[in-house]
């Protein structure tokens, strides 16, 4: 009898200024172990993996996609849809938020890669418009973090301050946690369902927290990531029906391998079950909400505005976007230039720009990029008739 | 010219390749008629800095530096990782130029040795203050000075690459005919996550099922020891594998005659002097790339995966090939000579005097 069940989701990106032996490192030191770990154990999951980092894959290393059609063939792995790069969403005009969906689609229908009907919006950045534009590419469900789900039907607080009211944005633990919510977006004017398979933050931050301890014994790793089983399932509505658990493993492989390895066979010994995509798609809804609030893995908006140089980026890619969107359609580029400035454009949104700072190769690329967008914009002849 | 390395952990000098470098670098230094010191930094000394490299009172770090540096007088001071960054901050705030800074773990990597002193954050601070001030940067492979490149943006022409070396007269093979008889795979090194030996153990049952002769000896010491010993009672390998307690140079020399292939599974090896030192006595090498072993083995002696079956097909295809190849112990000891510490040290010496001029 398992103790507890758990669903995996694993999201892989890379943003486009990493270079290709980087991601060939990456294929042999993080993905393909994880993919032949999960598989030794047994373990079946889903996977998120953006559309750009597919079609690099693919490039570089074609026996990682076969490797990959494989396990998704043999229903070890569910691919799950996203976007092509790596953007928040809702920040996003519903012309480039679209052709970001539209592109990831377009890549693994080209690698011949099936992607099941669950969408995985990069830094879990759900809106409901994010659910409408899900729906609109055939989308049954989409994976949203916890925060959101927390925040639902929560009454607005303030808390009293000098300076007069300011809002109280911290979510109590709530009790009844459900892994998954039905709930409806308007989409082309009809009201859809959609399905939220929500993933506890909880989880994954334990996880993250094994993967770092300072201490170097294994049987305690477990035991710092059991706590936090156990305290969230003690939160569930069924305490029997699965939760799901996401992450994106590059936060701790390759370096974290061996621990990992330890962890996910300590968890099989203690009676965690892996429950597998078909199994989780099949188990029930528990809650039901009318509306769903916007939030991401993060939460805080602050992750995107903490220093001058991502507010003025912001605004920056927000007047290109604008500008290139009244000259071309983004899903149907109609010349080589224009195939190239979309890709600039939308691999200029990824979120990596905010998380990468630290790294001086990465903002640069982001300016280049949107350097030679505006150039175009600036000096290239008009093209309106062309837009379609 | 007299130079002082700075390094960590007072008497004890440093830890593992570090300490080994340390060992080997300063006597072929002194062959060429340097005067060469070392000083440690105390981890008391750190801790009594962390306070104030949290605040950024960069003026209390330096002198807490300067009391550590004391009365010690050098032409020029050769710092190793970020442990001597307080004295450092010391000298340059004294408009002190003549200082080189070679990165030998560097931490964006993510590995560090722990119970140093100083919090993961405050040892990025003060190596990132370090490497941005650093007249002079070495890095001890090309791998290295990559990473340095691309991860902490420092120009090309900053960085410059000096490979260790290997002491032949004490790496040397003890005897040449026990390499004869079933696999015996090795692995030396500090027992931990950064060496990877899980890996190893993890992948060795693979290689028991091809060659299931073979036997497996991990040499070293460190946190992990524990949990790598569990790990290998949990498999079911304890009559196959063995652990030993860390070693003398003279008593590896002797392991490393008697063994087949050498393995570093390591996530990230600087230069990987274990390699070339098992090479000396003539044990072949097998590491995962990228890796600074990089600089002295060739491609057939690198793997590049981290898959556990990945791994174990690579060590099986190593034994395969060795077995086929007449006197391979020989043709490494051969390539390794090419790797002394006096040209090292003839390097370091040439870099200290353009940094002096």
């Amino acid at each position: 009898m398992s103790r507890y069940r758990l669903h995996l989701i694993w999201f892989l990106h890379q943003p486009f200024f990493v270079p290709d032996d980087e991601i060939l490192w990456r294929i042999d030191s993080t993905y393909l172990p994880l993919i032949e770990a999960l598989g030794d154990r047994s373990i079946k999951c889903s996977l998120g993996i953006t559309g750009s980092l597919l079609e690099r894959c693919a490039r570089l290393r074609p026996d990682f996609i076969a490797a990959l059609a494989r396990t998704i063939e043999d229903e070890r792995i569910m691919l799950l849809g996203t976007a092509a790069y790596h953007p928040i969403l809702p920040w996003l005009s519903a012309r480039s938020a679209r052709a970001q969906i539209f592109l990831d689609r377009q890549v693994k229908a080209q690698l011949g890669l099936p992607v099941a009907k669950v969408f995985w919006p990069t830094e879990l950045a759900w809106s409901m418009r994010v659910g409408a534009l899900a729906v609109e590419f055939g989308y049954e469900a989409v994976v949203v973090d916890n925060c959101s789900r927390d925040a639902a039907n929560l009454p607005p607080q303030w808390r009293s301050s000098p300076d007069g009211l300011s809002p109280v944005v911290e979510i109590e633990q709530p009790l009844g946690i459900a892994a998954k919510i039905e709930t409806e977006v308007h989409c082309a004017n009809a009201p859809s369902p959609i399905t939220l398979w929500v993933r506890e933050r909880a989880l994954s931050n334990a996880l993250l927290e094994a993967m770092y301890s300072e201490e170097e014994n294994d049987e305690r790793h477990f035991k710092v990531f059991s706590a936090a089983l156990e305290s969230t399932f003690s939160r569930a509505i069924d305490p029997t029906a699965p939760l799901v658990l996401a992450d994106d493993p590059e936060r701790y492989l390759p370096n974290r391998l061996a621990r990992l390895l330890g962890l996910l066979d300590s968890a099989i010994s203690a009676c965690v079950e892996f429950v597998s995509p078909r199994e989780f798609v099949a188990s029930p809804c528990k809650r039901r909400l009318s509306y769903v609030p916007a939030g991401t893995m993060e939460e805080a908006e602050k992750m995107w505005a903490a220093t001058i140089d991502d507010l003025w980026f912001r605004r920056y890619i927000d007047h290109l976007t604008e500008r290139v969107e009244t000259k071309f359609n983004l899903l149907r580029p109609a010349t080589e230039k224009e195939h190239r400035i979309r890709e600039k454009l939308l691999r200029a949104q990824d979120s990596g720009f905010y998380f990468w700072h630290y790294v001086s190769r990465a903002r640069r690329e982001f300016y280049s990029d949107l350097a030679e967008i505006e150039h175009w914009l600036d000096f290239e002849p008009s093209s309106d008739d062309r837009y379609r | 010219m007299r130079i002082v390395h700075i390094t960590g952990f007072g008497q004890r000098i440093a830890f593992g390749g570090l300490q080994r470098f340390l060992e080997e670098i300063i006597p072929a230094q002194r062959a060429l008629g340097l005067e060469v010191d070392v000083l440690g930094v105390t981890t008391e000394a750190l801790t009594a800095a962390a306070g104030a490299i949290a605040r950024h009172d960069w003026l209390a770090v330096s002198k807490i530096g300067r009391e550590v540096l004391r009365a010690t007088k050098a032409d020029l001071f050769h710092f190793h990782d970020w442990y001597g960054s307080i004295v450092f901050e010391h000298l340059y705030r004294e408009g002190c130029r003549a200082l080189v800074v070679t990165s030998h773990l560097p931490l964006r990597r993510g590995f560090t040795y722990r119970d140093t002193g100083l919090s993961w954050q405050a040892k990025s601070v003060v190596e990132h203050r370090c490497l941005a001030a650093a007249p002079c940067i070495t890095a001890p492979s090309g791998y290295v000075k990559r990473f340095l490149i691309e991860e902490y943006g420092l120009s090309s022409e900053r960085v410059r690459v000096v490979p260790h070396g290997v002491d032949c007269s004490t790496f040397h093979p003890h005897n040449a005919a026990a390499v004869e008889g079933p696999p015996r795979l090795l692995a030396v090194g500090r027992m931990t996550e950064q060496k990877s030996f899980e890996l190893l153990i993890r992948a060795f049952p693979l290689v028991l099922a091809t060659e299931p002769r073979a036997r497996l000896t991990i040499v070293g010491e460190g946190a992990r020891r524990n949990s790598l010993d569990q790990l290998i009672s949990n498999l079911n390998l304890t009559e196959v594998v063995t652990v030993l307690d860390a070693r003398s140079k003279h008593e590896l020399a002797a392991i490393f005659s008697h063994s087949t292939l050498l393995i570093i599974p390591s996530q990230f090896e600087p230069f990987g002097l274990v390699g070339l030192e098992a090479m000396a006595c003539g044990c072949p090498v097998l590491a995962i790339a990228p890796t600074g072993a990089s600089e002295y083995l060739e491609k057939a002696e690198l793997t590049n995966s981290y898959s556990i079956a990945s791994l174990a097909a690579a060590i099986c295809r190593r034994i395969q090939a060795l077995s086929e190849q007449e006197d391979a112990g020989s043709l490494v000891r051969l390539r390794a000579k090419e790797w002394t510490w006096e040209r090292a040290a003839l390097a370091y010496q040439d870099l200290y005097c353009g940094c002096m001029a």
